[in-house]
């Protein structure tokens, strides 16, 4: 199991009758994206929420670079390395872009407790800031508060904010929804880049970025994973094509 | 001594957790399905009080004084639900916190400009008044078992409203899904002004009954409110049945413990500190019961989590 | 911000003027008014921590300035009739020198808003409300049964406490000493505000759940906050007794807290200054209006409400040029 950096089984939950995760198995290699695809109320979210641990699973267990963290809170499991990007823009609206990246930097460089010295003269922390919005394409939209930027910028900057925490896995949730062409762009070109340091478990409806992306695929559906293979693999399964009736794919 | 006087505070606390799920019915139900919390319920408690003891020194029927206080708090209800309280209900909590504190200056000093600053009594009529034997050695007070009686009928009333009527399944779909009851097609301001003036209505209707027993003045509310906030956090908020279970719990608790806990440590210690040490735990001992099921149960017995 | 910045240094001019017009001009009843805006004024700024740039809605913040006054009126208490307090761990009558009771008070109120703030920050929304108000009327409730010190009546304090070197019974003096504390507070929240601590905290009021996905451990943090919070409104009762030479439940009932948040309010929630203005702002119109009518507290009801309803930002955001792109 060396190659795994992260290794999920048996992951269950469900809410009275209704399982919205049923024995979920998945795994994620090093320098891999690994995509999960599958119709909408699938439960990939859930997955994703339950991963993080903001949602608590039944049973099942997760295991992050050969450390077992089932039983850990979503606060711990961000600090050792699981980083997430949600599916609706959730940042700190009157916080400024580079403010925002700044707070996903506080934690990693130990700054949360530190009560009277200035953030903003920090240099340190504002330059490493820098070098992430440029990686976003946002650093000359620094300034402007979060709340004023446009959708797309808006999903970029959430993904700078999981960049940010430099941590050992990045869950996206659909990053790429609404953005332009440009932006998808610019998108698949990171996640190829940053995939070698940190492996990708990658929700997206976007087919064509998903192959453009994905080292392997995984589709879910009625809380099931139902095949798991490589790009041409998956395009070939039948049973795929069943789950994606009337989808082009 | 004891067994008597026990069974005597058992029914003292179990009266005035009735009187407390009057209070808290409607708190909670407000909440539940507005989403408003309403500092100012203590206020129509208030109302009610004064609006019977209006009518008696009117009339000087005590029966049609706890009608006055059903209809004069509900009147009331509706007044201020219309003009200020529905301009809350998509505001955040602490707009929510501030208004309806301010409610209260407004109302109280709007009452003390009205009936001037001394309390005004109500009278327990004829038939109520005296004792009534229960067990062997046992008496009891009648009105206030007629209290007792009073809050289990509006229990049942409640009950039966909320399950069996069609008002009842507006209110439960409001309480599950705002977003429902208006693709129902369901009028939701008249729903809400029906519940905010029941939830008065009710607040009035315990004021008077209580007022009979102490004293009608202003200021009357805040104490009372306060302690139907601690059983609406203990039943969980939005639940009726927790209300209701939370009124009993915080009136028995409160009611037993001040007049046990001294007692019980005067085995301990000397009687004199055993009563003051005593009688100070004894006023704390809710709110210590509510930190306690809080550390077990956050969101309270029957709250969703 | 520019207008704000402005205004807010001739709050600063007034609040050193005032007390000596009325020094001058021998009307010493200006100067106690004022320093009760001033000490209201820092209990108001311990709450706005919490909530104006937390988030936290307590409604009960009584306890904790109630504590800092009881606290010290019952140090005082002992000392001046040199009545033994307690022999065990070690023996102690009280004491009436504040540069002893301040730092008692400070400990004891960051103790307080610790115990309440582990319980009430395991909740959220409403019950973090209710929460807060059912501590602070359990104290309320203690004092008044607890008759040792006076019980319901309260308690007086003949001398107010000493200070070396310092006439702290001239008005002016008690005044200074006030004023020194406000701008230490304002000047710790100013720091507090503007350091990573404070990111931490103002990013957790817009959006918790986006702060503990980077990692950040939101209940320290908030939890921090309320002890800092409490503390402050602690030390503002500690001096509310100094001046009144007087401490009461009263201070402890939920309508104290209901009042310290409407400092908060009126000012200006989440400004540095908004809760001194809110509380000059009070204190004036108890003045004014308490002049013409015994029933002021209705107009102050109905202010409120119309400000809550129409105005929403308090007083302070009159003076606010707004640019876009700033905060």
């Amino acid at each position: 199991m060396k190659n795994k950096i992260l290794n999920i089984k048996n992951l269950s939950k469900s809410y009275d009758a209704f399982k919205v995760t049923d024995k979920i198995t998945i795994d994620l290699h090093f320098d891999e994206i690994h995509a999960l695809i599958g119709p909408n109320g699938a439960g990939k979210s859930t997955l994703i929420k339950q991963i993080v641990g903001s949602v608590k699973h039944d049973i099942g267990s997760i295991i992050l670079d050969q450390e077992d963290i089932t039983d850990l809170t979503d606060v711990e499991r961000a600090k050792i390395g699981i980083s997430r990007t949600f599916q609706v823009s959730s940042i700190i609206p009157q916080f400024s872009a580079i403010d925002n990246i700044v707070l996903s930097l506080l934690d990693k460089s130990n700054k949360t407790f530190q009560l009277f010295k200035s953030i903003r003269n920090n240099k340190e922390l504002y330059s490493n800031a820098k070098k992430i919005l440029k990686e976003i394409e946002l650093l000359e939209k620094s300034e402007i508060s979060a709340s004023d930027l446009s959708h797309g910028d808006r999903r970029k900057l959430e993904v700078g904010l999981a960049l940010a925490m430099d941590p050992k896995v990045f869950l996206f949730d659909e990053p790429m929804a609404g953005l332009d062409e440009n932006g998808t762009n610019m998108m698949i070109n990171l996640f190829k880049k940053i995939k070698s340091n940190s492996p990708i478990l990658l929700i997206e409806h976007d087919m064509d970025a998903v192959f453009a992306l994905a080292d392997r695929v995984s589709v879910i559906n009625y809380g099931k994973i139902v095949a798991t293979g490589t790009v041409n693999e998956i395009r070939q399964n039948e049973l795929v094509r069943d789950v994606y009736l009337g989808y082009e794919i | 001594m004891t067994s008597i006087l026990f069974f005597e505070q058992l029914l003292n606390g179990i009266q005035f957790g009735t009187m407390l799920f009057l209070m808290s019915a409607g708190l909670t139900l407000i909440f539940g399905v507005m989403g408003l919390i309403n500092l100012a319920h203590g206020s129509f408690y208030m109302i009610g009080a004064f609006s019977a003891a209006l009518i008696a020194s009117l009339t000087g029927s005590f029966w049609l004084a706890l009608l006055a206080s059903l209809s004069g708090a509900a009147i009331a209800g509706v007044l201020i639900e219309i003009i200020i309280i529905r301009r809350l209900y998509r505001r955040d909590h602490l707009d929510q916190v501030l208004a309806t504190f301010a409610l209260i200056l407004l109302l109280s000093e709007g009452v003390r400009w009205y009936f001037g600053a001394f309390p005004l009594y109500l009278d327990i009529p004829e038939n109520l008044n005296g004792t009534l034997p229960i067990l062997d050695d046992i008496i009891y007070s009648k009105y206030r078992l007629f209290i007792i009686f009073m809050g289990l009928l509006i229990a049942v009333g409640l009950y039966i409203l909320i399950s069996k009527t069609r008002l009842g399944v507006r209110i439960r779909a409001g309480q599950n899904d705002r977003q429902m009851i208006s693709a129902l097609g369901i009028d939701i301001s008249k729903l809400y002004t029906i519940v905010f003036a029941l939830g008065a209505s009710l607040a009035g209707l315990a004021g008077a009954m209580i007022g009979a027993i102490q004293s009608v003045e202003v200021g009357m509310g805040e104490p009372i409110l306060i302690l139907a906030f601690v059983v609406i956090v203990i039943g969980g908020i939005g639940s009726i049945k927790g209300a209701l279970i939370g009124s009993i719990l915080v009136g028995v608790t409160d009611t037993i413990g001040r007049i046990f806990l001294p007692e019980l440590l005067k085995i301990f210690m000397e009687s004199a500190s055993a009563t003051s040490v005593g009688s100070s735990i004894g006023s704390m001992l809710i709110y210590i019961l509510m930190a306690l099921i809080l550390i077990i149960k956050p969101s309270g017995l029957f709250g969703k989590t | 911000m520019i207008i704000e910045k402005t205004f807010n240094k001739w709050i600063l001019v007034f609040l050193f003027l005032i007390p000596v017009l009325g020094f001058i001009f021998e009307e010493p009843y200006y100067i106690t008014l004022t320093t009760k805006v001033v000490i209201l004024g820092i209990a108001g700024i311990g709450l706005n921590l919490a909530l104006g740039y937390c988030g936290l809605i307590s409604f009960g913040h009584a306890a904790f300035f109630g504590l800092g006054g009881y606290v010290t009126g019952i140090l005082s208490f002992h000392a001046l009739n040199s009545e033994l307090m307690f022999s065990w761990p070690f023996v102690s009558s009280g004491s009436s020198d504040m540069l002893v009771i301040w730092p008692i008070v400070i400990l004891s109120s960051a103790f307080l808003a610790l115990i309440i703030g582990l319980l009430s920050l395991r909740t959220t929304g409403v019950y973090f409300i209710m929460i807060t108000l059912a501590f602070a009327q359990m104290l309320y409730f203690f004092a008044i049964s607890w008759p040792n010190y006076g019980g319901e009546d309260g308690l007086s304090i003949y001398m107010r406490n000493s200070l070396p070197m310092i006439n702290t019974m001239d008005p002016l003096n008690f005044y200074f000493i006030c004023l020194c504390w406000l701008l230490t507070v304002i000047f710790i929240s100013a720091k507090l505000i503007n350091s990573s601590f404070g990111m931490a905290f103002q990013a957790i009021k817009q959006n918790e759940e986006r702060v503990k996905s980077v990692g950040i451990e939101t209940f320290k943090v908030k939890l921090l906050v309320f002890v800092i919070s409490g503390t402050i409104t602690g030390l503002a009762g500690s001096l509310y007794t100094d001046l009144n030479r007087f401490i009461s439940p009263s201070v402890l009932n939920w309508q104290m807290s209901g009042e310290i948040m409407v400092f908060v309010i009126l000012g200006g929630i989440a400004r540095l200054y908004g809760p001194l203005v809110g509380a000059a702002f009070f204190i004036v119109l108890e003045q004014t209006l308490g002049s013409y009518t015994e029933n002021w507290q209705f107009w102050l009801g109905l202010i409120l409400i119309l400000e809550i309803l129409y105005v929403r930002t308090g007083i302070l955001s009159l003076f606010e040029k707004k640019l876009k792109y700033e905060k």
